[in-house]
């Protein structure tokens, strides 16, 4: 009988000592009651929302551009069409970063921007007339399409203009342009629409908890992976880091039009507006930054917060201080392009570590293929 | 013969044996089926270019993908032939064997509850669980036996024990008693749950979940094994593990512990058990009787074995740091469910013979299930440096490569800390028993928390 009794007591008096236990000194590491919702509320409506729409508008003029370039190709409407290039591609770097719900639904990311470009698979498209580009394993569709075909097609803008007015091939490079573009505004727009009429802002926001697939779970692992990619793929390949210091000139993104610097450093300022909460119109609204505040988050004696935004100010320096196109850059100023890429991985340690261990989020890229313990 | 009085020797019935060998082989079986079902052979074995090594298993071979669907048919054939008792002991045999060699193919796929499989398929191996109601006994009557030995239920009930009891030492830390990591971390992520879900939010529910799973691991074996609390201990089990089964995604370890812990249960409840599938106790006393050689080498062997078994999970003392962060000692000991950490490793390798120098894009080599699970393991880090050399130097001409990492790792909500020395050459280091100097210390001991 006494062990029934012993045993009946053990769970009980476990709980109540732990129970009075709790309320002293000792601490709920993940513990807090910041207003996530506020937070996913403010991104969702001064920064996600305006920027996908800022996107989508410089997208659609770029699409009057092209469809006026390709129905009477001229050295002007192509001239028109190519400085409509810069705006969209520059809006589309403040949204890569949002790979999750709609957009990851329509593989957003990789189908407007996979770079670089794959030449010959775009020229056997062309000559085939295939255009379809739901495969998001490819690399003859969105951005750098569009990059290779209005700047990469000819020496001289005449040469280009030429290309897609002479020849047997003329009708059908006309329609891929077309086509590239429509892919393009048709994928963004759903994710737009999603976004705005189809409740997924508010199921955005009301997502609130730390476990994997809540929105601070979803943005702080597209924040890092989106930041990681940019870093491999805008600097690392190029600049030959990962490839024993051979350099990768033809890797860039933009190769053509000479815009990669830009791109680079735009993508890096997007990370860091949404760390910090900074929307378009200057509002410096609740962020990730703020939480990590709220919890005192600390490394080394210095907020973690701090830490992450001087290493995104860094890394924009660093970047600010490459002065010519990165095609160019890695060759001739291979000091400076490394610098840039050592000063963008520091920041990684801290967005993929130290941020998710003290904010309880798990990084989750991918789920356990099979079981833990 | 005093022998056959002693405790050990006393015949018991061997209903015990009978359920166990039924439930573990049912169980395998099923689970070889559910790996194979699941597309984890391709998972795990077919998309990884490369596979970690336990250490001294260096020679293990990752077969071509029907090679692997052979071996873990191999797993399912020789579990089915256990829990139906046909060629008994040369079932136990495959399904060891094959059992061990799946999971030696890859230290990233590490489990507890594999390791204690294949302990349990070892010792199923030894004991004449098939000499009743099996398709053994039909083949050879003679073989029908009524009673075995008791030590054969001692022996299954120790091993049963040492598992609960190791991984409720293991949580007696400073992280699980004091912060309630990282079951803080993890209850929180099922807080969409009715009731609990809001439970779960409070802090002191963690500190009690904690608290309660470490004592339910110190002391339910002794709870099973009095006859007056065994029943309520049942219970506690089947709500234990039922628990555990909904919060974590721990797969057939929940069921393995609630199928295994019968066999605290005496004979009688066992024959009433299995009465529904027909199985009739004899009035003949037939008591299974170890042949001498086999006592001989019984005795001392399993001495040995369980000594084994504890020395195993101490063995972390002889290393220094905190096991939770250099792993040193953290394997087959049962530590489960004690650490929530994320890493971040960036390789470089250098020609030693030019100024030839890069950094690797891990993912080239490795799985992302791999990788995460490298980034935090430091004799993984060892091999895939060591890979990274052999590579190098196959693939692009280096001389005596040098392998350097920069990693970092963040251990139950800590801030992330430098995890490896970032001047020693990985590629110069040769992975041995003896503690891992290249590793940095831990330099937050306990938590530093917001207040």
């Amino acid at each position: 009988m006494k062990n029934i009794l012993l045993f009946l007591c053990w769970l009980p008096a476990t709980l109540f000592v732990t129970g009075c236990g709790s309320d002293n000194s000792i601490g709920d590491p993940c513990e807090n009651s910041f207003d996530q919702a506020a937070l996913f509320a403010h991104l969702a409506d001064e920064q996600i929302i305006p920027a996908y729409t800022l996107f989508q508008e410089n997208l659609t003029t770029l699409q009057v551009a092209v469809q006026a370039f390709t129905n009477s190709p001229s050295t002007l409407t192509l001239g028109n069409a190519q400085s409509a290039l810069r705006p969209a591609w520059l809006a589309w770097q403040r949204i890569a970063q949002y790979e999750f719900g709609p957009a990851e639904e329509v593989a957003l990311r990789s189908s407007l921007n996979n770079f670089p470009a794959n030449i010959t698979a775009i020229e056997s498209n062309i000559a085939a007339g295939n255009t379809d580009f739901n495969r998001p394993d490819t690399y003859d569709k969105g951005f750098p399409a569009l990059d290779y075909l209005l700047f990469g097609t000819g020496d001289t803008p005449a040469a280009i203009v030429e290309r897609f007015n002479a020849g047997e091939l003329a009708p059908a490079n006309r329609q891929y342009l077309t086509r590239v573009l429509d892919d393009m505004t048709t994928r963004t727009s759903q994710v737009v629409d999603a976004w705005q009429n189809q409740g997924y802002r508010d199921a955005f926001v009301r997502n609130t908890g730390t476990a994997a697939g809540t929105s601070l779970s979803l943005l702080i692992n597209s924040l890092n992976e989106h930041y990681e990619a940019i870093r491999r793929d805008k600097l690392g390949i190029p600049s030959g880091a990962l490839t024993l210091g051979f350099t990768n000139p033809d890797q860039v993104e933009a190769r053509y039009s000479g815009l990669s610097r830009e791109l680079c450093l735009e993508a890096v300022r997007a990370a860091r507006a949404l760390f910090a909460g900074e929307s378009s119109t200057g509002i410096n609204g609740n962020s990730l930054d703020d939480l990590l505040n709220y919890i005192d988050a600390q490394k080394d004696g210095q907020p973690l917060s701090a830490l992450i935004i001087n290493q995104f100010t860094a890394a924009i320096t660093a970047i600010e201080a490459i002065s010519q196109p990165l095609h160019l850059a890695v060759e001739q100023q291979k000091s400076v392009v490394s610098n840039a890429y050592v000063a963008m991985q520091r920041q990684v340690i801290l967005l993929k570590t130290d941020m998710p261990s003290m904010l309880c989020v798990a990084i989750t890229y991918v789920d356990n293929p099979s079981d833990s313990d | 013969m005093d022998r056959h009085t002693s405790l050990l020797h006393a015949p018991t019935p061997i209903a015990p044996l009978v359920t166990f060998r039924i439930l573990f082989g049912g169980l395998m079986c099923l689970g070889a089926l559910r790996f194979m079902a699941s597309g984890w052979v391709e998972k795990l074995f077919v998309e990884p270019q490369f596979f970690f090594k336990f250490y001294g298993f260096h020679w293990v071979e990752v077969p071509d993908s029907p090679g692997v669907y052979i071996l873990y048919s191999a797993i399912a054939l020789g579990a089915a032939g256990i829990m139906l008792g046909w060629y008994y002991r040369l079932s136990a045999i495959i399904f060891g064997l094959s059992f061990t060699y799946a999971e030696l193919l890859d230290v990233t796929n590490y489990l507890n509850h594999y390791y204690l499989v294949c302990l349990l398929g070892f010792l199923l191996l030894l004991l004449p669980a098939h000499r009743a109601f099996s398709l053994d006994v039909r083949r050879r009557p003679d073989w029908q036996v009524s009673h075995v030995p008791a030590w054969t239920i001692y022996l299954l009930q120790v091993q049963i024990a040492l598992v609960y009891f190791f991984a409720g030492f293991a949580k007696l830390n400073a992280d699980w008693l004091f912060h309630a990591m990282p079951l803080t971390v993890w209850l929180k992520e099922h807080h969409h749950w009715p009731v609990l879900g809001t439970l779960f939010q409070l802090p002191w529910v963690a500190f009690a979940f904690s608290w309660a799973g470490a004592l339910y691991d110190l002391t339910i074996p002794l709870w099973l094994s009095l006859p007056r609390t065994r029943a309520l201990a049942y219970g506690a089990v089947l709500v234990f593990h039922g628990l555990t089964r909904a919060l974590f995604n721990i797969g057939l370890f929940p069921l393995i512990m609630i199928f295994n812990t019968l066999v605290f249960f005496p004979a009688s409840f066992h024959e009433r058990l299995l009465r529904p599938l027909g199985y009739r106790s004899t009035d003949h006393f037939r008591p299974y009787t170890y042949p001498r050689w086999a006592v001989r080498c019984l005795g001392p062997g399993l001495a040995i074995y369980l000594l084994l078994q504890v020395a195993l999970p101490f063995r972390y003392l002889l290393y220094p740091g905190n096991v939770l962060w250099t792993e040193q000692g953290y394997r087959f000991a049962w530590r489960v469910m004690l650490v929530e950490k994320t890493g971040y490793a960036t390789f470089y390798v250098e020609d030693g013979a030019s100024d030839r120098r890069t950094e690797v894009i891990n993912s080239d080599f490795l799985t992302s299930y791999q990788e995460k699970q490298m980034t935090i393991q430091p004799d993984l880090i060892l091999q895939f440096a060591h890979h990274l050399a052999s590579y190098y130097q196959q693939h692009h001409g280096f001389h005596n490569p040098i392998v350097t990492v920069d990693s970092f790792v963040a251990l139950n909500g800590r801030p992330s800390q430098r995890f490896i020395d970032p001047t020693v050459n990985l590629a110069s280091i040769t992975d041995q028993l003896g503690p891992k100097t290249w590793m940095l210390p831990l330099q937050t001991p306990a938590h530093r928390f917001n207040n």
